[in-house]
């Protein structure tokens, strides 16, 4: 039988959030981790797909729904102001056809004696001393050409709003397809490490200039709240994505020291004061942090993509502080067979779905065709879909 | 010893802030509005770009 959209989006969605408020879904949600491989999936130009022509992300989402039954896809991918950028003339990106990449290390962006002027008024010191040495073409504008390109990056954030907005909502209306990210706040510490410090640099900043990182890091938490807060529509079962890059390259003592707190103030504020919803993606491996995250608040709507480790061992853990996602190792899904595939997925229905607290997907995104054989994708997430029921 | 920053002077948040002025005047919004976009922008130049 064949649902109209609007009551298979509410079955889709109810199943997200049925397992988020901690109830016994009718089945496992199969969450689409999947990236840029749907636009290589359906034989279309990541670069004009973002920057021209948004039917051509609808088609994409359309195809991949059609033939893989996910029940939510976590975004379009289509994150990156790549217009507002080109005309700056610079940045970090590029966006072929296949899809958006960093062009390279970028290098360490801020000194570490300047950690104290990020602390003192992070406006500022992103503005007047990171920008001008990021970006030539402003460095060396005048005043008056410094204002004309702010005012036309404002003209192209909004085409940039407008184009995502030509397409999402057609998602959700059209094809019933859930997208439940409704926005992402980075914890400052990985902004530190991905766009000011890069890995070099953190890892002594973690060992010689702990107290100035993390007074800075307070100071880029309360500029992170203050930009998302005031024009965030309400809470609702929608979640904030966060990807956590720097923990696991910290020993458990320094993770303790320089990041759990903005991992815990977070979830307070943010989940159970204020009510969001959060979404976290535990890169790499957590499996030595696990009983530091019993120190999160309890009773928050959040869920954790982990990359890597035992899920069972982690929900057993941790399954009281969060929802666990994931489960399929790309790897499978990149060189194994239909039938281990298959296997892979009747294991993990009756390892990780007994109680809830459990949403399949992948355990790394899918962004290159090569990171998983159609076929197997397809069998991996028909196989969740038919087998995972709780209740038939 | 790689020069740092010793101030966070400099004119571009003031740039910033006189393309607010400009945009909200050529578009009828309240100065505050698009202020708070160019102030995303300024985080945005960083770590989106």
């Amino acid at each position: 039988m064949v649902l109209d959209p609007k009551t298979l989006y509410t079955e889709r969605m109810t199943r997200f959030d049925d397992v988020m408020c901690g109830r016994i879904p009718d089945r496992v949600p199969a969450i689409g981790n999947i990236t840029t491989w749907m636009y290589q999936y359906a034989g279309v130009s990541v670069k004009k797909a973002f920057m021209e022509d948004p039917e051509l992300i609808f088609q994409s989402v359309k195809k991949l729904q059609d033939d893989v039954p996910i029940d939510c896809l976590m975004g379009t991918s289509n994150t990156l102001p790549l217009k507002m950028a080109e005309r700056i003339g610079e940045g970090m990106y590029v966006c072929t056809d296949e899809g958006t990449q960093i062009k390279g290390s970028h290098g360490q962006l801020m000194e570490p004696e300047e950690y104290k002027l990020l602390a003192e008024d992070p406006h500022r010191f992103f503005a007047n001393v990171l920008i001008p040495r990021k970006f030539e073409s402003i460095r060396n504008a005048s005043f008056d050409e410094k204002v004309a390109m702010f005012k036309q990056a404002y003209y192209d954030f909004g085409a940039f709003g407008a184009y995502n907005r030509a397409v999402n909502p057609r998602i959700e209306n059209e094809l019933g397809l859930p997208m439940p990210t409704r926005g992402s706040i980075f914890l400052p510490p990985d902004v530190v490490l991905d766009y000011l410090r890069d890995f070099v640099g953190i890892s002594l900043d973690v060992r010689r200039h702990a107290d100035e990182l993390v007074e800075a890091c307070w100071a880029l938490y309360k500029w992170n709240l203050d930009q998302y807060l005031p024009t965030a529509p309400p809470p609702n079962w929608k979640v904030i994505f966060s990807p956590l890059h720097l923990p696991t390259y910290l020993r458990p003592k320094v993770f303790e020291k320089v990041y759990l707190p903005f991992m815990k103030r977070y979830v307070q504020e943010m989940a159970i004061e204020r009510g969001f919803a959060l979404y976290f993606f535990m890169e790499a491996n957590w499996m030595p942090y696990l009983d530091l995250l019993q120190e999160l608040p309890e009773g928050a709507r959040l869920v954790g993509l982990f990359e890597a480790g035992d899920l069972a061992e982690i929900k057993e853990k941790v399954g009281n502080r969060m929802v666990i996602m994931g489960g399929m190792p790309v790897d499978l899904l990149r060189f194994g067979t239909i039938q281990q595939v298959e296997d892979k997925c009747k294991e993990l229905i009756e390892t990780l779905a007994p109680g809830g607290g459990w949403m399949f997907s992948t355990d790394k995104t899918l962004m290159s065709l090569t990171d998983g054989k159609p076929e197997n994708v397809i069998a991996a997430y028909r196989y969740i879909a038919e087998n995972s029921w709780y209740s038939r | 010893m790689a020069e740092f920053a010793t101030s966070n002077d400099g004119d571009v948040y003031d740039a910033f802030m006189k393309a607010a002025e400009e945009v909200a005047a050529e578009k009828e919004l309240p100065v505050e509005q698009v202020a708070a976009v160019m102030d995303k922008l300024i985080y945005m130049f960083v770590t989106r770009i």
